[in-house]
């Protein structure tokens, strides 16, 4: 069997803080505390959690962005940090990146055409008629007409930003393309035509795509795999209809319940008794409704349950409920 | 009735000369009530927020009628404007890092209007602002309360703010996107808890948001917006259950929903709203309509009852009936 798409192992990432004084030893944070997890071609990835989960720090140390304190990202068997600057380089025509804000990502001051041919330039020397007609055709996937290469990117909307994003983020013909928020700038008529653009090419184009968001919606829309980060682990993966019908960590069903739903009163559900912040056990405990004495004092590993999924919860919820 | 909005028009000046960003809108809230206006960038939901504040940027024009407790705002001058804001008419902003001082002291932040608009001595002021603090459940009031905001988390500097904005008690409270910028589990703790507040202190609400989620959660009546001018309003059942405009069906169907089978296609509104430069004569919502005619292009279209309370600006909403 070859190796699969992306594989991630045990990735950890610290960051040094500012000192709170003179010759205090940095504060550290660990972002990211020993994430795995595998996307096979063809099945997209999808990584939710909230503002300071993580979430970010996976995505951007999966583009080589960030060097992470410990673990490997290994993109179809090769690892990453162990290439040269030169062999990431040509390694970046099989992984590209969408950012959240259509507006900060694109250079005002190029034309779409540069904009979108720029990942080209890591390329093996393309000739202009080439990149031209590589430009077209990228623009075309994302149907925008062939004109918009003249034009800057002032002269778009949103929407169409985003789109010429997707464009560059294409013209290399990625296998994966990993997108961190990329409708959750956009007003919700918009955000719609960015969505089905993106498994419209999931379908046509074989793009498999590294999605990262707060938006549990969004992320079931477009992946097939999901994975609920929390406080920068894991807590719970599996196959997204399973995952979102019935979640089993009792922090997926937080994040359930609380994504805003149309025609549907709201649950009531009891404020969990405050509780100390754990340090040995369960990250969630102190906000979980369903703590018990043996949360607190020991962290729960991820571990699988049926359905090749995995949950990090000493009692995890039963699939009924 | 506490507020009587009628024939409400913002003009903003831009270098090609004002433009309307606020199309005659009549809207009207008692106390107790909860109002949501919703609508995308450029709606004019913003800018009907702050026209009820007196705080539209300047240059800005306004015309139509703004009864509040019997006064049009329109006609107070900025001193009058100044009395009633953060006293009659409180408002809580989208960021609230920075509609919060960053030098001054959480309670000293929250204790100001009470020592502006009530003459409480600062020690009284400081009390009340401890108390206000636990109101809003925020852990450790009298310690939240010598807090900087840097200290503070997302939701609990809103938390803060919902404080500040209820602290005299005002008649009137306007939310504009509060809590778009939280986390979801957040989000709705905080709107759960301005809602149980105003209920329990018998103010109006006007939630201004372009989440129409939120709307149908924590509102009674909405307005949906679009361009300016009210595309729907009515009952929250009414208008989301059973929407007869062509832009409110189309926002309701444009979002992915949890469940639904994956890969679905959204009914994605083809291009954008108008820009600032086209001011469409007609319904603002032609250009993107699969349903436009000739005739909607020529004037603005006038409200239609098509249930109880239920009003829909669309001249073809007759023959659209129900379904789509």
């Amino acid at each position: 069997m070859s190796a699969p798409l992306l594989e991630v192992v045990d990735l950890e990432k610290t960051f040094l803080l500012a000192r709170t004084r003179w010759f205090a030893p940095r504060p550290r944070r660990r972002a990211v505390a020993g994430v795995s997890f595998v996307v096979e071609a063809g099945r997209s990835f999808g990584i939710v959690g909230e503002s300071g989960s993580g979430k970010s720090t996976v995505a951007r140390a999966v583009m080589a962005l960030l060097l992470p304190t410990s673990g490997e990202v290994r993109l179809e068997g090769r690892s990453l940090f162990a290439l040269s600057r030169g062999e990431l380089k040509a390694m970046r025509a099989h992984f590209q990146m969408i950012f959240q804000d259509p507006y900060g990502s694109l250079d005002p001051r190029q034309s779409v055409a540069r904009i979108v041919a720029e990942p080209l330039a890591n390329l093996a020397a393309t000739s202009g008629a080439e990149r031209d007609g590589r430009v077209a055709e990228a623009l075309a996937a994302v149907g925008l007409d062939a004109a918009s290469a003249r034009k800057y990117p002032h002269e778009f909307s949103g929407g169409q930003r985003q789109r010429i994003a997707i464009a560059r983020a294409l013209i290399t013909r990625p296998k994966l393309v990993v997108a961190d928020e990329p409708v959750s700038a956009l007003d919700v008529s918009i955000q719609a035509q960015v969505l089905n653009l993106m498994s419209d090419l999931q379908r046509d184009a074989g793009v498999t795509y590294l999605l990262i968001s707060h938006d549990l919606a969004v992320v079931g829309h477009i992946c097939e795999e999901i994975a609920v980060m929390f406080r920068g682990r894991f807590v719970e993966t599996g196959p997204s209809d399973a995952l979102l019908t019935a979640p089993a960590h009792p922090y997926t069903r937080e994040l359930v319940d609380a994504a805003p739903k149309l025609g549907q009163a709201p649950l009531a559900r009891p404020d969990p008794p405050p509780r100390a912040e754990a340090t040995a056990g369960c990250p969630y405990a102190a906000r979980c409704a369903f703590a018990q004495e043996r949360c607190v004092g020991e962290a729960p590993a991820l571990r699988e349950i049926e359905g090749r999924r995995q949950v990090a919860c000493h009692f995890p919820l039963a699939a009924a409920t | 009735m506490l507020l009587e909005v009628v024939d409400l028009a913002v003009d903003l000046p831009t270098p090609h000369g004002p433009r309307r960003v606020v199309r005659e809108i009549s809207f009207f809230a008692s106390a107790g009530e909860s109002l949501g206006i919703v609508g995308e960038s450029g709606s004019g939901k913003t800018m009907t927020a702050l026209a009820l504040m007196g705080l539209l940027p300047d240059g800005a024009v306004v015309s139509g009628r703004l009864r509040f407790e019997g006064r049009n705002l329109a006609e107070l001058g900025e001193a009058e404007m100044q009395k009633l804001r953060g006293d009659r008419i409180a408002m809580i902003f989208q960021e609230p890092m920075s509609a919060l001082n960053p030098l001054h002291r959480i309670g000293a932040q929250v204790a100001e209007p009470l020592i502006l608009h009530r003459g409480l001595s600062k020690a009284a002021a400081w009390t009340e602002a401890v108390r206000l603090l636990d109101r809003v459940q925020l852990r450790d009031p009298a310690g939240m309360a010598r807090a900087y905001p840097f200290a503070l988390s997302g939701g609990e500097r809103q938390r803060a703010m919902i404080a500040m904005a209820l602290s005299c008690r005002p008649r009137l409270i306007i939310a504009d996107e509060t809590t778009t910028a939280l986390d979801v589990t957040v989000q709705a703790k905080i709107l759960d808890l301005l809602a149980s507040l105003s209920g329990e202190e018998d103010m109006a609400m006007l939630l201004v948001s372009h989440d129409l989620a939120v709307i149908a959660r924590h509102c009674r009546r909405v307005l949906v917006m679009y361009g300016g001018a009210v595309m729907e309003e009515g009952p929250v059942a009414a208008v989301l259950g059973e929407a007869r405009h062509p832009y409110t069906r189309a926002l309701l169907e444009a979002r992915p929903r949890l469940g639904a089978p994956r890969g679905t296609r959204l009914r994605a509104i083809a291009g954008a709203a108008p820009s600032a430069s086209e001011a469409p004569s007609g319904c603002p919502f032609a250009g993107r309509c699969p349903f436009t005619i000739e005739a909607c292009r020529l004037e603005p279209p006038p409200p239609v009852t098509v249930a109880e309370d239920h009003l829909v600006r669309c001249i073809r909403v007759d023959e659209l009936g129900r379904q789509t």
